[in-house]
């Protein structure tokens, strides 16, 4: 019995998550309470925190896989390196900080860099833009209407949620995970040729730079 | 609970001691169910935190790489993990640098010769090529590719095995060509530049170097020192010396005031040090002192053990002046609470507790045996006290001739004495328990070497412990004796030895004895102390002597009730007021009913022997000296009868009891033999019933010898009676016969009965009513014998008449016809055959005329006496 489920688990596909965003939007309160059903009141700023759950997508077992990245700018050397291995992205802000808002866009590009990606592919990487603290109506500075606007240029779903309240933080979480699961199914039919993993590609590429010295 | 799963880490990498918050399922039910904690394969189990079920707070050990997290608890056994920590080295901090937290001080003396790290750092702060190193963040992910690819090498350009091209992959993996072109020249400049200009920078910039330089100078000199070739190469060991020491100089005079202040700030942090880590032992004499003075024993013993199992055998100089003084301080403890114990009378807890605390600072021989002998020591001392006290009280009493006062003294001391044995003996002995079980060690009787040691102690101690206690309870019982019972203290006359003893128990002033109330007061007292110790439980036989005194009390309680009942009924016969009851019974009897009732009263409480008590007439001698004074209570009341009677040896002093003049003789033997009757009929038979009720030995001896003597009285009294009465009556017969020369031989025909026969009815008919009035039950028996002798006497006197003429024999005849039938109510057999026998010796009537004529004499008088004569048909 073990067996057969450790089998499954390993079969189960995983589905790899950042949160990114700046520092103090919510991007850990929104992770412990899609994970934990928890909401965490007080603050404490994150370093790089790991979350795997087992979720049920579109009927079949899968499995989540967060990282919950640090949004303080001391960390932001060493984020590069986790947007490599992520497969899809929340970008989260607070509605009731617009500077917060107006990061996403460097976030936005960072990944893009990273991932190595330009405008018109842009879109295959599954990417979402999240309002968090939708809770605080009161204290909106960012209108939803500037969000959707961002969301459209950028070419991505925008979706405010609360992690107070719970409200759309699964949707956030399951839109992502069925983008992911869509542009993996993409991939899968398009490199059936290729038969390479990613790892040798970051090789080939350290060595392409080498033989450039 | 099913197993932990661990599905969330915060952070998900760090360095060792890296606070990291687990979360999952099942993470235990509490702290307790936390078994343990593994990150990477290190136990945490030390700092795990338990948050909830789903959250534990830790921190991670050395663990290095990624690796498990691994939860185990009681309820869910060994958990698994879906996602993983990674260890990271720990970081290190220079000599020069500040750090926010507790810097392992032994890993800094190995970083300074740790080369390869040092220069790693050095050359990532400072890229040789004068490039800013652009993308330091790909170090990380890149590292271990690289390191598999250039296996031996190593990107530090200090290192010997240096590789330039993994150095260049490492840094400049992105910087262009042009650029590092210029690097290139830039290398190559600095490599020109003359670096006099600033010898300090490129010392502190290379200072490992420095350090192996210098070591590796000083290892080349002592090694040409030793092999002595100075003489050819002296200028070279010279130069190399001057350098050398020039090199040293300056590197002093650079760290000089930095390890100065550092070897300051370390003596200094020493002795803080020092002083704080023996700050217990150098507060110590102090604390002790004031937590004696707060009472906090226990603290202070602590405190003591402690510093005992520390410093008892120091080296240190200090430590051992410190240590001396707490010994002192302990020691003046210890004698203070050795006083303390001694202190008496206290409650057992305390004892204990003082008892526990001397045992707990370890002090010599055994404090618990200590007290219970001291505590021996200063019951028998009270015990005497109290006798002293009241001994002089008594004595005071004696000199006045206060009777009165001298047996409340008695009482007191008894009270007193009796409470001293009640209140201290269960202390002591309760305290013996506590010492032999090893309670007073550990009130949970938790078994210790303490208690096993402590207890076999006692058990060599129980022998004399015992007899310590056998001891208590006989001064106890002789202090009583020689109050109550001086008779039963018996001293040798000749052993000073013992008359020192019994001295020592008091000699109580007085011979009267006390009164039988008191005693069996005391009785009572004592039996109640009896009750009270026999629920201790006490080893068997040391209450013995206890049981012996009741006995020997409950014995002369009871025979001095008996005499004083005694007395009181010799005291009777001056109460008697001769006034008569309808019945023919003065109040005599039923006061002696009334005595003897009481006495039954009061003694059958004494007799009623509890359990496990000797009964009182167990001893053959106890026995016949009972039934000898039970007897004695009854032949008192008869003698008492029998003195009342006959008004002998009145004592001139009770005169005052005879307000009224007694009756005469003759009455007062009437109702004395009247009063005997009652008493015999109604009453001894009943008290003595009651007696044997009470298992009175002998008392059928008792009845028998009581009977005899009141047969015996009854005979002497009836018979002074009868002296005192009959003996006129007949003695007036004969003069009265022949009164005025009377002849039976010539005398006138009888006309009348003669006067002496009246005289002698009239008498008859006094006697009768004399007794009649007083009881006349005795009547018949008194009148009977009145007439039996009247009779008796008539046929002498006939039988004396030696001629008799027909007148005088008719005139015989008629008066002792007369008599005869005036008193036929009392005749008997015997005075029938009397009066038969005188009229027989008188000659026969010749002719029915002369009986006639007698006959109507005969009635004639009756008819004329017939008020007189009724009187004796009264029978009673």
């Amino acid at each position: 019995m073990a067996a057969n489920k450790k089998q499954n688990a390993s079969q189960a596909s995983l589905h790899k998550v950042i949160m990114v965003g700046s520092g103090g939007v919510g991007k850990s309160a929104l992770t412990l309470q899609f994970m934990y059903d928890e909401f965490v009141e007080d603050y404490e700023p994150t370093k790089a925190d790991s979350y795997r759950k087992k979720v049920v997508l579109d009927g079949e077992d899968a499995q989540i896989d967060i990282l919950d990245t640090a949004g303080q700018e001391d960390y932001a050397a060493i984020r590069d390196n986790y947007f490599r291995s992520g497969e899809g992205f929340l970008c989260v802000f607070s509605i009731t900080d617009s500077s917060s808002f107006d990061e996403t866009q460097e976030f936005r590009e960072q990944i893009l860099r990273v991932k190595a990606v330009d405008s018109t592919t842009a879109g295959t990487i599954p990417f979402l833009l999240v309002g968090n603290k939708s809770d605080l109506e009161s204290n909106r500075q960012v209108s939803q209407a500037d969000a959707q606007a961002l969301a459209e240029k950028m070419g991505v779903q925008y979706v405010e949620t609360s992690a107070k309240t719970r409200n759309n933080v699964d949707k956030a979480f399951f839109d992502l995970l069925k983008l992911i699961k869509a542009e993996k199914n993409k991939t899968v039919e398009q490199r059936p040729a290729d038969g390479g993993a990613e790892k040798p590609g970051c090789l080939a590429q350290c060595k392409k730079r080498c033989t450039i010295l | 609970m099913p197993p932990p799963v661990v599905t969330g880490i915060a952070p998900k990498e760090g360095s060792p001691g890296t606070r990291v918050t687990i979360r999952g399922e099942n993470l235990g039910n509490n702290q307790n169910d936390i078994i343990g904690v593994a990150i990477c394969g290190r136990n945490c189990s030390m700092t795990v935190e338990w948050v909830s079920t789903s959250k534990l707070i830790c921190r991670s050990s050395t663990g290095v790489g990624k690796g498990d997290i691994v939860v185990i608890t009681r309820s869910g056994g060994t958990g698994t993990c879906t996602v993983h920590f990674t260890g990271l080295k720990p970081k290190r901090v220079g000599p020069l640098e500040s750090s926010p937290v507790w810097v392992d001080e032994t890993e800094y003396v190995d970083q300074r010769l740790d080369r390869t790290q040092k220069t790693a750092t050095l050359s990532l702060r400072t890229d040789p090529l004068g490039l800013n190193s652009e993308d330091l963040g790909n170090k990380t992910q890149a590292h271990m590719q690289l390191a598999e690819m250039f296996v031996k090498g190593s990107p530090d350009p200090t290192d010997e095995n240096f590789v330039p091209s993994w150095f260049l992959l490492e840094r400049h993996k992105n910087t262009p060509f042009n650029k590092l072109k210029d690097g290139h020249a830039y290398m190559k400049r600095k490599a020109n530049r003359n670096t006099n200009n600033a010898p300090l920078n490129h010392v502190k910039d290379s200072l490992p170097v420095f350090f192996e330089v210098h070591e590796t100078l000083s290892n080349i000199h002592h090694k040409m020192l030793k092999d002595d070739i100075g003489g050819s190469n002296g200028n070279i060991t010279d130069k190399l010396e001057a350098t050398l020491n020039e090199a040293s100089e300056k590197a002093s005079e650079l760290f000089d005031t930095v390890l100065q202040s550092k070897d300051r700030a370390d003596s200094i942090r020493n002795t803080l040090n020092v002083l704080q880590r023996f700050k217990f032992l150098f507060n110590l004499p102090l604390s002790i002192e004031r937590n004696i003075q707060k009472g906090d024993y226990g603290v202070v013993i602590n405190d003591y053990e402690k510093a005992k199992s520390l410093f008892s055998d120091t080296d240190v100089g200090v430590f051992k002046r410190v240590y001396n003084e707490v010994e002192n301080r302990i020691e003046n403890f210890r004698v203070q609470l050795k006083q303390e114990v001694q202190e008496l009378p206290a409650p057992l807890t305390k004892q204990k507790m003082l008892i526990r605390y001397l045992l707990g600072l370890g002090d010599v021989g055994d404090p618990a045996w200590e007290c219970l002998v001291h505590q021996h020591g200063w019951i028998q001392e009270t015990m005497l006290k109290c006798k002293d006290k009241y001994l002089e009280q008594a004595s005071k009493c004696a000199n006045e001739n206060d009777e009165q006062g001298k047996v409340q003294v008695c009482e007191q001391y008894l009270q007193e004495l009796t409470n001293i044995a009640v209140s201290q003996i269960p202390e002591h002995w309760h305290l013996w328990k506590h010492y032999s079980t090893g309670v007073i060690l550990s009130e949970t009787g938790e078994k210790s070497s303490d208690v096993e040691k402590l207890k076999e102690a006692a058990s060599k101690n129980y022998k004399q412990m015992k007899s310590l206690l056998r001891d208590t309870v006989i001064l106890f019982v002789n202090l009583l004796r020689a109050a109550f019972l001086p008779a039963t203290l018996h001293v040798e006359e000749e052993d000073e030895e013992d008359i020192n003893e019994r001295e020592s128990y008091g000699v109580w002033p007085g011979e009267i004895p006390l009164p039988a109330t008191v005693l069996s007061d005391c009785v009572r007292s004592v039996r109640q102390a009896l009750s009270e110790l026999s629920q201790l439980s006490l080893p068997h036989g040391t209450l013995q002597s206890l049981k012996d005194v009741i006995h020997d009390m409950r014995v002369l309680s009871l025979s001095t009730f008996l005499s004083e009942a005694m007395e009181d009924v010799r005291a009777l016969r001056l109460k008697e007021d001769w006034k008569v009851s309808n019945k023919g019974v003065t109040q005599l009897p039923s006061q002696f009913n009334t005595l003897v009732q009481e006495l039954l009263a009061v003694v059958r409480d004494l007799l009623q022997s509890l359990p496990g008590e000797e009964p009182v007439f167990a001893r053959l001698a106890v026995q016949s000296r009972i039934s000898q004074l039970l007897t004695n209570l009854f032949l008192v009341f008869t003698s008492c009868i029998e003195r009342a009677s006959f008004l002998d040896e009145i004592e001139p002093d009770t005169g005052k009891l005879a307000s009224e003049t007694p009756p005469p003789l003759e009455q007062r033997l009437i109702i004395g033999i009247s009063n005997l009757f009652h008493t015999t009929t109604n009453l001894i038979a009943p008290l003595l019933q009651q007696f044997k009720e009470l298992d009175f030995p002998n008392v059928e001896v008792t009845e028998q010898t009581c009977e005899s003597a009141t047969a015996e009285l009854d005979k002497k009294l009836f018979d002074a009676y009868l002296e005192h009465r009959v003996e006129p009556l007949t003695g007036a017969l004969e003069p009265g016969m022949y009164a005025g020369n009377f002849d039976w031989n010539n005398c006138l025909k009888p006309s009348d009965v003669r006067p002496y026969i009246k005289t002698a009815l009239m008498s008859i008919i006094t006697i009768h009513s004399e007794v009649y009035s007083i009881c006349p039950a005795l009547v018949v028996r008194v009148m009977t014998d009145v007439i039996q002798a009247v009779a008796d006497e008539l046929l002498r006197l006939v039988e004396c008449v030696t001629r008799i003429g027909v007148n005088g024999s008719l005139q015989a005849r008629l008066d002792i016809e007369t008599i005869q039938q005036a008193t036929v109510s009392f005749a008997t057999r015997d005075s029938d055959k009397s009066f038969s026998a005188a009229l027989a010796i008188l000659p026969q009537l010749t002719n029915s005329l002369e009986r006639r004529t007698l006959d109507e004499l005969i009635v004639r008088f009756k008819s004329r006496l017939l008020f007189q004569l009724r009187s004796l048909e009264a029978v009673g």
